[in-house]
C-alpha cells in the first residue's frame, strides 16, 4: 500500500477511528495497530508477512535470552547469533541473486562450466528496514537502554509499524517501545503538526519528486548520451532533488501520520543541502540510518578510538558497508566508496588545517571574519563549502542513479564534453531544481512552527486548509502514482 | 484572672507545593482525556472534509479507481453511483475548475505557457 493513494487514505482513517476509540485498551489498541500493520504490509505480498514475524520472533527470543544470560561473553554470544541469523536472511534476499551470477561468471572464467541452482529471489518491500529495527531491539536490550519485552506483542508493533515499515525511519527500540507502556494523547499541537507534515510530505513525493521523476530525471538518465551537456546538470541537479524529496517525503508522512496515531518519531532529515561538509552531510541526511550505521557499525568496528589509520578505515568500511547495503551492484559500491573516501580525507584535512584552540592561528583566524575555519564558519567561505558539498554529493549520486557503470561514465563524459544548449532550462524545471533547494535555507523547523500556528484554528478553518491543500497536490501532481525510491532497499 | 495576652503568631507560609507549579500544569489527565477526544474528533472531520474536498473537485479520479474494482454486481452499482456524482461535479462545474487547474500545469511543463521561453538562449554546440 502507498501512502499518496486512495487504498491508504481509507484504510487511514479507520485506523484513527479506531485506535482511538480503543485509547482506554491499551492491549487491544495495541493488537489493533499490529494487525493493520500487517494488513499493510500483506496488501503487496501476504507470503512475505511471515518474513516479517520470523524477524520480530528472532528478535524476541534473542532479547529474553540476553537478559535472562548471567556472563558478559553469553550475552555477547547471543547477540552476535542472532543478528548474524537476521543479516543472513536479509543477505539472502538481497544478494542471492547477485553472487550466483559472480559465481557463474567467475566459474566460466575459469573454463568451468556449471548449472548453478537459480531461483528468482523477490526481494521482499522495505526488508532492510525492519531487520535493521529487529537488530536495534536486539542491540538497546544488550546495552541494557531497554529491558526485554516479555510479551511478543509490543515488539512485533515495533518492528512492523506501518508508518516506518518500509522506507524508515529507522526507530530505535529505546525510543519507541517505552511510548507503547504510556497512555497515547493526541494534543492539537500533534493534531496540526501531524497534519502540516503529511501535506510536506505529499507535496514533495507527488509533486516535486514525480514531476522531476517523469519529465526530466527519467529520461535523461536512460539514453545519457544522447543528452547534451546542460540538460545532464540539470538532470543531475534534478535527481538530487528528486531523491530528497522522495525519501524525505516518505519520512515527513510517516513522522506525520505516527504523530496522529499519537506516537512520537525523531525527524530524519534536516535540510541536507545546506551542509557544509560531508560529515555534516550525513547528519543531516537519512538521520536514522546514519546513526544505526554509527552505533552498530562505525563503533563497533573501534569508531575513532583505535588510531588515525584505524578511523580513516572504519569511516571507509562504514560507509563502503551503506553503500553495499542500497544494493549488490557496483553502482552502490562506488557511491558508498566515494563517500568512504572524501569522509577520510575531509577528517584529515580538518585535522591538518583547523587552528588549535587557544592556538595563535586561532587567535588570528577569530579576528577574520570569513577565514577559513573549516567547516563551522560563516560567510563567503561556509558558501563556498556548501556549494562544494552539494556537488560532491549530487556527483555521487549519478554513480547511485545510473543503471549500471558503463552508464554511469557515459554521463560524466558527457559532463565534461562542455557543450550544448540550455533548452531543458525551463521556467518550470528550474522552479523543480531550484524551490526545493531554496526551502534548505529557510528555518529548519519550519513545519513545526506551522504546527505551532495551526493549533489555534478551530477545527473547522483546519479542515478547510487541509482539504484545500491536498486538493491542490492532487491537481497539480502528475498523472500516476510511482513507488518510492527506497522502497527497493 | 488575667486577660491572656494574645499571642502573635506568625502568619502561615501557604504550603510549599510538593510538585512545580509548571508540573501540576501539565497533569491534568482528566483534561487531556477530553482534549485527546475532542482532537480526535477535530481529526476525523479534517479526513472527511478531505475526501469530500477530493470528491468535489476530483471526481473523474474517482471513476477512474471505481473501474479497478473486482467485476460484480456491487461493483456495477458503485461505478454507476461514481459515474452519477461525477454528472452532478460536472452540472455544477467544480470538476471542470479541476480539470482547468490540470490543464494549466500541463501546459506548464510542457512549455506552452511560457511559448519559447527557456532560461538561457539556445546555442548551437
Amino acid at each position: 500500500m502507498l501512502f499518496p493513494t486512495l487504498d491508504f487514505a481509507v484504510f487511514f482513517l479507520v485506523v484513527f477511528a479506531l485506535a482511538w476509540a480503543l485509547r482506554r485498551m491499551a492491549s487491544a489498541r495495541k493488537t489493533l495497530l499490529l494487525v493493520a500493520s500487517y494488513f499493510f504490509y500483506g496488501y503487496w505480498d501476504w507470503r512475505f508477512c511471515f518474513l516479517l514475524l520470523g524477524a520480530s520472533l528472532i528478535a524476541w527470543v534473542a532479547g529474553i535470552a540476553i537478559s535472562g544470560a548471567t556472563g558478559e561473553r553469553a550475552r555477547r554470544g547471543i547477540v552476535a547469533v542472532s543478528v548474524g541469523v537476521l543479516l543472513l536472511i536479509l543477505g539472502f534476499f538481497k544478494y542471492y541473486g547477485f553472487f550466483l551470477e559472480s559465481l557463474g561468471d567467475l566459474l566460466r572464467g575459469a573454463g568451468i562450466e556449471r548449472d548453478l541452482p537459480l531461483m528468482a529471489v523477490i526481494l521482499p518491500v522495505g526488508i532492510s528496514f525492519f531487520t535493521f529495527q529487529a537488530i536495534s531491539y536486539v542491540v538497546d536490550v544488550y546495552r541494557r537502554e531497554i529491558p526485554a519485552a516479555r510479551s511478543p506483542l509490543d515488539l512485533l508493533l515495533y518492528v512492523s509499524f506501518f508508518p516506518q515499515l518500509v522506507a524508515g525511519p529507522i526507530v530505535r527500540a529505546a525510543d519507541f517501545m517505552p511510548q507503547l507502556a504510556e497512555r497515547p494523547r493526541l494534543t492539537r499541537f500533534m493534531l496540526s503538526y501531524g497534519l502540516v507534515l503529511v501535506l510536506v510530505g505529499l507535496l514533495k513525493k507527488m509533486v516535486v519528486a514525480n514531476w522531476l521523476a517523469t519529465h526530466l530525471v527519467d529520461d535523461v538518465f536512460l539514453v545519457p548520451e544522447s543528452h547534451d551537456m546542460p540538460t545532464l546538470l540539470l538532470a543531475a541537479y534534478g535527481y538530487a532533488v528528486q531523491i530528497y524529496c522522495d525519501f524525505s517525503g516518505y519520512s515527513d508522512i510517516a513522522i506525520g501520520t505516527a504523530a496522529l496515531l499519537g506516537y512520537h518519531f525523531r525527524e530524519n532529515f534536516r535540510q541536507p543541502y545546506r551542509a557544509a561538509s560531508l560529515q555534516e552531510f550525513w547528519r543531516r541526511w537519512h538521520i536514522s540510518l546514519s546513526q544505526w550505521l554509527r552505533d552498530c557499525l562505525y563503533k563497533p568496528l573501534g569508531g575513532s578510538k583505535s588510531g588515525r589509520i584505524a578511523t580513516y578505515r572504519n569511516l571507509f568500511l562504514t560507509m563502503f558497508l551503506g553503500g553495499l547495503w542500497h544494493g549488490a551492484a557496483y553502482n552502490f559500491v562506488i557511491w558508498g566508496a566515494m563517500h568512504g573516501a572524501a569522509l577520510g580525507l575531509e577528517r584529515a584535512a580538518r585535522e591538518r588545517f583547523s587552528p588549535r584552540p587557544g592556538g595563535p592561528r586561532d587567535a588570528a583566524f577569530k579576528r577574520i571574519a570569513w577565514a577559513p575555519r573549516p567547516w563551522h564558519g560563516h560567510g563567503l567561505v561556509r558558501f563556498l563549502a556548501i556549494l562544494a558539498t552539494f556537488h560532491f554529493v549530487t556527483l555521487a549520486w549519478i554513480f547511485f542513479r545510473a543503471e549500471n557503470f558503463t552508464t554511469a561514465t557515459a554521463y560524466l563524459s558527457g559532463l565534461a564534453s562542455l557543450s550544448g544548449s540550455f533548452e531543458a532550462w525551463t521556467p518550470f524545471h528550474l522552479l523543480l531544481v531550484f524551490v526545493p533547494l531554496a526551502f534548505h535555507f529557510t528555518p529548519h523547523d519550519l513545519d513545526m512552527r506551522c504546527g505551532r500556528a495551526l493549533r489555534r484554528w478551530p477545527a473547522l478553518a483546519l479542515a478547510f486548509g487541509f482539504a484545500a491543500c491536498l486538493v491542490l497536490i492532487q491537481l497539480i501532481s502528475p498523472p500516476g502514482t510511482a513507488p518510492f525510491i527506497y522502497f527497493q532497499f | 484572672m488575667l486577660p491572656s495576652a494574645p499571642i502573635a503568631r506568625p502568619k502561615p507560609a501557604p504550603p510549599s507545593p510538593a510538585v512545580p507549579r509548571a508540573a501540576r500544569r501539565r497533569r491534568r489527565p482528566r483534561k487531556d482525556g477530553r482534549d485527546t477526544a475532542a482532537n480526535v474528533r477535530a481529526g476525523l472531520f479534517v479526513f472527511l472534509a478531505a475526501f469530500a474536498g477530493l470528491a468535489l473537485f476530483r471526481s473523474g479520479d474517482l471513476v477512474s479507481t471505481t473501474y479497478d474494482l473486482p467485476p460484480g454486481e456491487t461493483s456495477e452499482a458503485v461505478i454507476a453511483l461514481a459515474e452519477t456524482w461525477h454528472g452532478w461535479m460536472e452540472a455544477i462545474g467544480t470538476a471542470q475548475a479541476g480539470d482547468a487547474v490540470v490543464e494549466t500545469v500541463g501546459a506548464l511543463a510542457s512549455g506552452d505557457l511560457f511559448e519559447g521561453t527557456s532560461f538561457f538562449p539556445a546555442t548551437d554546440g
